[in-house]
């Protein structure tokens, strides 16, 4: 599969503009779903996926072909997607401020946190709360994990991609998912010895 | 079997196959005697598996469409000029740094044996010499007629290389060293010169 995305990306910097369609649907799938595990938004994501794209193709002519395009592309979406999380952390405001109208003062109205039917991408509880853990995870944790599971990467193109140890990589994907197990214990009970292992540890 | 903990991080490891043949084995011979352990691994393959359930977001149908319709803005990378010149010329400048390294050879172990049997050495020094001016002539004329709009540049410099060379032929040895300098440094400046100017090609 590499030695096509290889031989794609030649195409296209020999004039073939067309053949970046067979890449982009080759990994529009992972894209949208590593950067809206990344965002939690999925207008949010499915935007900032094609802004990536397109920077993808601007940059083409730097990729090295001795490293996997994968790890190059989604090396591209997790500069973008750290980009878009810093932007939004920028400007806070007290959501229980009143505030200050012409004629007094009023309460602020907040949308709700909850699912909406934008953010609501998996069906049933279930995969509500594993997505919900997810998104809860610190960020260092929650990157390896959504490559690895959302995006369905290797532990090396993970490695490649954040321009980690692949031990470190490893150490944080069993990390992350030691807390998952933790904070879903209630969905998996089914008397695991192993869960209840992990529980108690 | 004595109650022991499973191990998550090597069960998953072990699932996703990332663990060494060596390591791989003895969980397996493990598994096969512990009945905690493959309990564990059972419950691990479902937890692994409940997690990649967060992989589950669509792009939208024209995502791809919409994408190369902002990459068409672009302007499509320019296909390399084709340039099998370019490997005429290193074959050619190849071929010369060969012949200057075999006639050097060819010479030293000459004035060698010589020198050991007594021999006018500065005689045979000169013959070497006078060779190597003669093949970097011939190598500069052939790239030369190779390459028509470098041609004329070339045969010039063969021409001139070729009057330095008969000017020496009755000199010195410091002369016939000089012409020997001049005639590997212009072998080589066109060599150069020829290669640059199919790049810009």
């Amino acid at each position: 599969m590499d030695t096509d995305d290889r031989a794609i990306v030649e195409a296209v910097l020999n004039g073939h503009q067309h053949r970046y369609a067979d890449l982009v649907g080759r990994y529009q799938s992972q894209i949208v779903n590593y950067v809206c595990r990344m965002l939690g938004n999925y207008e949010d994501a499915v935007d900032l996926s094609q802004d990536i794209f397109l920077k993808a193709y601007s940059a083409l002519a730097t990729y090295q072909p001795r490293y996997p395009f994968a790890a190059w592309l989604f090396r591209i979406a997790r500069n973008a997607a750290i980009d878009e999380l810093r932007r939004r952390r920028v400007p806070t405001v007290s959501l229980d401020a009143p505030l200050e109208f012409e004629d007094g003062t009023g309460e602020r109205e907040v949308a709700s946190l909850g699912p909406t039917p934008d953010t609501v991408y998996l069906e049933g509880e279930f995969e509500d709360r594993i997505s919900a853990a997810v998104q809860a995870l610190p960020e260092k944790y929650r990157e390896p994990i959504v490559l690895r599971h959302a995006a369905d990467l290797s532990y090396e193109e993970i490695a490649d991609a954040l321009e980690l140890p692949i031990g470190t990589v490893k150490t944080r994907i069993f990390r992350a998912r030691e807390a998952l197990r933790r904070s879903l214990t209630d969905l998996f009970e089914d008397d695991s010895p192993a869960l209840a292992s992990a529980e108690t540890s | 079997m004595s109650e022991h903990r499973p191990d998550h991080d090597r069960l998953s490891a072990y699932i996703e196959g990332e663990l060494s043949p060596d390591a791989t084995r003895w969980i397996e011979l493990h598994l096969e005697k512990c009945e905690t352990c493959r309990e564990a691994l059972d419950q691990e393959s479902r937890f692994l598996q409940q997690i990649g359930a967060i992989r589950n977001i669509e792009p939208p149908q024209d995502f791809t469409e919409a994408v190369m319709a902002r990459v068409a803005q672009q302007p499509a990378f320019q296909p390399p000029a084709e340039v099998p010149w370019r490997k005429v010329a290193g074959w050619s400048f190849g071929l010369a740094a060969s012949l200057v390294a075999v006639l050097g050879l060819g010479a030293w172990v000459a004035i060698s044996s010589e020198a050991v049997a007594g021999a006018n050495t500065t005689g045979l020094l000169s013959s070497a010499i006078t060779g190597l001016a003669e093949i970097s002539s011939f190598v500069i004329s052939t790239v030369g007629s190779f390459l028509s709009p470098a041609m004329a540049l070339a045969r010039a410099g063969a021409t001139i290389v070729l009057r330095l060379f008969d000017l020496a032929r009755n000199s010195g040895l410091a002369v016939q060293l000089g012409v020997l300098l001049a005639t590997v440094t212009l072998n080589y400046v066109f060599t150069r010169m020829v290669l640059n100017y199919q790049r810009r090609q």
